[in-house]
């Protein structure tokens, strides 16, 4: 699997491209969780929610790209354990949006976050109540857990499940980074031609849809290292595209 | 030694040695964690292992006396419903007790066995490795995270809605909130939790907890 702490040296095909935005998304997923720590502690949550609608937004594009352009057109197989690399591809996406949406949802609630949370799951369990009815009296357990517990100890749980959530989220990322690079990339070599690849790398760096086109290799540029933006640089000259800036 | 809790306080006797259980349990458990995290573990697999099941003894001690003693107290004859709750217009009147019940909190310890067994779930697939794959270092630290939080969250519940509610009940024996609760009468040797504790407490935990012990010694 792409390691943060190792740079990579050489782009053997256009679809190895993944590996530098795998590395520049895990990067950014580290800094998210270490401000979501930061944050239980009373750190700010203005730069984690930025870092985290920019984790979402980017991983959000690339499994939309790549369900598209890189697994779509595969033709899938069955290892001897029952994997089936493309199609498992997909569902690991599918998991990354529910939980990314899950993480968005929460941090929309603000500080009462967990306390909402934990009355919702007391509703869901007490089906046999009349709804309307049910709702009322669970707004009003809320508040007197809220009062139970207090302001400082009701912020500190939402803060605390956030950063559960997050964690949460990067470790299903790196579970399909890792799977994707060792099931899914042998089967592109495999089946797509230089040119297609070189056309699903484009897509997976270039927004065609937005006016800031370069904000997904903008991004990645960032994060790497010297030796590594000079492949990058390598094979967007490659693309006939908009020039680097 | 002078005792940091007042022993003519016996209705607090049970939340000082409840307090100090659980606090050696969480501190425990973020050992745990950081040694997973960081990497120290030598042992690999197996010295988790060793140090997890441990920890999970000592939980489900924790979480067979606090029913013992808890449940009589935060458990009424007649159980409340949502439905039985009073509520002023605008304004609640939820009582600890009614919270309690009402929100299944006496029962967090059984809810937290299933978080205990996912983490088990990981180690099992790795028996016969000696090493811990990154793989599998994510899903423990995951698992132990999970376990944390809930922990931390009844905590909060222990400390401002339970142990308020019992320190204004009477509890029926008094010998035993005095001295039963860190004692595990089962056991061959029944001070083993009393030992684990002092390997697990800060230096403050654990004078509070030679204090405790030392009073309850010269009352009985």
């Amino acid at each position: 699997m792409t390691s943060i702490s190792e740079e990579i040296k050489t782009l053997e095909s256009p679809i190895d491209v993944m590996y530098l935005m795998h590395k520049a998304y895990m990067i950014h997923s580290n800094r998210t969780v270490s401000l979501a720590e930061k944050a239980m502690s009373g750190g700010s949550l203005t730069e984690l929610q930025a870092n985290l609608e920019g984790w979402l937004k980017h991983l959000l594009y690339h499994a939309q790209t790549e369900d598209i352009y890189m697994t779509g057109p595969l033709k899938d197989i069955e290892h001897q354990d029952g994997r089936r690399p493309a199609r498992d591809n997909e569902k690991e996406h599918d998991e990354l949006r529910l939980l990314g949406g899950g993480i968005a949802d929460y941090v929309e609630k603000g500080d009462k976050g967990a306390l909402s949370e934990d009355i919702a799951a007391l509703v869901l369990s007490r089906e046999e109540e009349e709804h309307a009815n049910l709702v009322h009296k669970a707004e009003n357990a809320e508040r007197a857990l809220h009062q139970a517990l207090g302001e400082a100890r009701v912020v500190d749980r939402t803060r605390r499940r956030l950063y559960q959530k997050i964690v949460e989220f990067q470790v299903t990322e790196f579970d399909h980074f890792e799977n994707e690079e060792a099931f899914v990339l042998p089967l592109v070599k495999g089946q797509m031609s230089a040119e297609q690849e070189l056309e699903c790398s484009r897509r997976l760096l270039f927004d065609d849809d937005s006016e800031t086109t370069r904000w997904i290799i903008d991004f990645i540029y960032n994060e790497l290292e010297s030796g590594e933006r000079e492949l990058l640089k390598q094979l967007e000259s490659s693309f006939s595209g908009p020039a680097p800036t | 030694m002078n005792s940091v809790y007042s022993l003519s306080d016996k209705q607090s006797m049970i939340c000082v040695q409840a307090s100090l259980l659980y606090e050696a349990l969480t501190a425990r458990l973020e050992t745990i964690y950081d040694r997973l995290v960081d990497q120290i573990e030598p042992g690999g697999v197996r010295e988790f292992e060793n140090h997890f099941n441990n920890w999970i003894s000592v939980f489900l001690f924790f979480s067979d006396q606090t029913q013992r003693y808890f449940s009589p107290i935060v458990k009424p004859e007649q159980s409340l419903s949502l439905q039985d709750l009073n509520f002023d217009e605008g304004k609640t009147c939820i009582s600890n007790l009614d919270l309690i019940n009402e929100l299944g909190m006496d029962e967090m310890t059984v809810d937290i066995i299933p978080l205990v067994q996912d983490i088990l779930n990981v180690v099992a697939d790795e028996i016969g490795k000696t090493q811990l794959i990154p793989r599998t270092k994510r899903h423990l630290q995951r698992g132990l995270l999970r376990l944390k939080t809930k922990i931390v969250d009844y905590g909060d519940v222990l400390h401002t809605i339970t142990f308020p509610l019992i320190q204004t009940s009477s509890i029926e024996s008094d010998v035993d909130a005095r001295s039963g609760f860190l004692q595990d009468q089962d056991a061959d040797e029944k001070d083993w939790v009393i030992e684990w504790m002092r390997e697990s407490l800060s230096e403050t935990g654990i004078l509070a907890l030679e204090s405790i012990l030392d009073g309850i010694s010269r009352n009985n």
